[in-house]
């Protein structure tokens, strides 16, 4: 029986999907993870789960994998959809003897730092400096905090988690101060802030030839945290932004060595000239594979699986939509007693998802990550602005009621 | 045989339902030397609900509320109250309606959806005679905020 093994997976969005989209392409779903609670009931595409304290461990994984074997299961793919398992899973697939994606430019990809090192010279970069406890707080404060406003971000995190904008001396120190407790003795990434729209691109790239098979505007509500609450498919750009933009995708892509795999870059647009925000080795999380799909009839997990098995991925657009995603958080936090208006939104005209993500009982925050919004809504039409109305008043059927504490 | 069971069930309703007008007083009124009122803060109530069963089942009465969003009188049903006075010795008491509302703020369609119960000045005397059994309830559905998000 021919079998995927993937590595890690999250209970919502892409990563969760992708189990799903391979069981229907006919293979028996194998998922390590190291989640206590992955059960039958959540993961119904899963045939057999194995939990592991430590993924990473290679030597075990390895050894699991091997008696997955004397099973009689064929190991046709190994990948993963989730950080920080990416690269690894590559790296598992060689050792395999399967599908050779670029596994050293996916572990570039991983760590924010490496790949800011990597990139330093190309226009798209910005200013950056690494905060590595070589000087007091105090002193590397002063020593630039001439280049006001900064961000700070933690080299390892995802979904912008304590990724923090500082624009005063006082709160530049604050943020390296609480970044050096929240991360004892690691480094902090202080960047440039790049001021403009920001856009996401996901991309594939198979024997060195890229594919750019989506471009979406962001939409950023939360400023200090950047929590992204708006996704506009396609990013309506002029033909002039967007050759610059694929030049610029180009050269980060080449100078990272990516030959073989797929990746999301973030990027802004300030004054005309490209940025990187960031890239990470992954296609995107959440219901990106719905935007795509929606937008343009390409179900990219699905390419991915299928070039992680070592098929040419089919990137035909098979449509034409304007689609719009919103993701909704809250102001104030409390216990989840009810959530309603889902069926009110799904009967919106033009609206072809919703997803509520928490569950009664559970606790919701204000968002100090991505992590924390509550629901999506994607509408599709053949104008953006249409879709955007849509999504939004779809959006705006749904309540959580909660109980403050 | 039967009728002094009646008798003294009777007398329980009363001698229980006198007890908890006491504890409910308690609640509101106390105040010791150090702490003040510290007691009904704690709690942070004054009253204790309750529900009461008659021989028919359930006991309910109808009262009426101004819907503040209106401006006008709607009648409501409750099987919810609490103790305002009780005269024991004529067994009888008078009781104030307690209105419930599901999450919405509307009227519950079953117990398991009152989220709810607030004060009204609907009273009623009832006869205790009539009354077989008292249930008192979670005190956390007259303390209950509710948010409802996001705001637009």
């Amino acid at each position: 029986m021919k079998a995927i093994v993937f590595l890690g997976c999250n209970n919502f969005g892409t990563s969760k999907e992708a189990l799903t989209i391979a069981k229907e392409m006919g293979y028996f779903i194998v998922l390590l993870t190291n989640k206590r609670k992955i059960n039958k009931q959540k993961f119904p595409d899963v045939d057999l789960c194995i939990f592991f304290k430590d993924i990473l461990d290679e030597t075990k994984v390895i050894d699991e994998l091997t008696n997955i074997k004397k099973d009689g299961k064929q190991i046709c793919a190994c990948i993963s959809f989730i950080d920080p398992y990416v690269s690894y899973a590559a790296k598992l697939s060689e050792h395999l003897g399967l599908v050779k994606l670029s596994a050293d430019s996916l572990y570039m990809m991983e760590n924010k730092i490496r790949f800011r090192e990597k990139l330093r010279g190309l226009s798209s970069s910005p200013f950056y400096v690494v905060f590595n406890h070589d000087i007091p707080v105090d002193q590397f404060v002063q020593k630039y905090k001439s280049f006001l406003p900064l961000i700070l971000k933690p080299p390892a995190s995802n979904g912008s988690k304590n990724v923090l904008l500082v624009d005063t001396t006082e709160k530049f120190k604050a943020g390296i101060t609480f970044l050096q407790k929240r991360y004892p003795g690691r480094w902090v990434l202080v960047e440039e802030y790049l001021a403009g729209p920001q856009f996401l691109i996901e991309i594939i790239v198979h024997s060195n030839e890229m594919t750019v098979v989506g471009v979406i505007e962001q939409e950023i509500t939360n400023n200090e945290r950047f929590i992204v609450t708006g996704y506009q498919y396609p990013a309506m750009l002029n033909s002039e932004d967007y050759k610059n933009l694929v030049d610029s995708i180009t050269s980060i892509v080449d100078q990272i060595g990516l030959s073989n795999g797929s990746c999301h870059l973030e990027m802004r647009n300030v004054q005309g000239n490209w940025k990187l925000v960031e890239i990470n080795p992954r296609m995107s999380g959440g219901a990106m594979n719905q935007i795509i799909e929606e937008g343009t009839g390409i179900n990219l997990i699905k390419e991915i699986v299928r070039m992680a098995l070592g098929e040419q991925p089919l990137l035909i657009e098979t449509r034409k939509q304007h689609v719009y995603a919103i993701y909704l958080t809250i102001s104030s936090q409390g216990k989840l007693l009810k959530v309603t208006g889902v069926d009110q939104a799904l009967r919106h005209k033009g609206v072809k998802y919703v997803h509520i993500k928490p569950k009664e009982g559970n606790i919701l925050i204000v968002p100090y990550s991505m992590g924390n919004r509550y629901a999506c809504v994607i509408a599709a039409s053949e104008s953006p602005e249409i879709a955007k109305s849509i999504a939004i008043a779809a959006a705006q059927e749904i309540k959580f009621y909660l109980e403050p504490f | 045989m039967k009728l002094s069971n009646e008798k003294s069930c009777k007398h329980g309703i009363c001698e229980a339902l006198f007890e908890l007008k006491s504890l409910q007083d308690f609640l509101t009124e106390s105040s010791t030397k150090y702490s003040g009122k510290l007691l009904a803060k704690l709690v942070g109530v004054d009253t204790i609900p309750f529900i009461l069963m008659t021989k028919d089942g359930l006991f309910s009465h109808s009262g009426e509320v101004i819907n503040h969003k209106n401006g006008k009188a709607e009648s409501f049903t409750s099987n919810y109250f609490r103790i305002e006075s009780i005269e024991k010795e004529g067994c009888h008491a008078t009781i104030s309606l307690l209105h419930p509302l599901d999450i919405h703020g509307d009227p519950p369609h079953s117990p398991c959806d009152v989220i709810i119960l607030k004060k009204t000045t609907n009273c009623i005397e009832i006869d205790l005679l009539s009354i077989c059994a008292i249930q008192t309830v979670d005190i956390e559905l007259l303390k209950r905020e509710i948010i409802i998000e996001p705001k637009w």
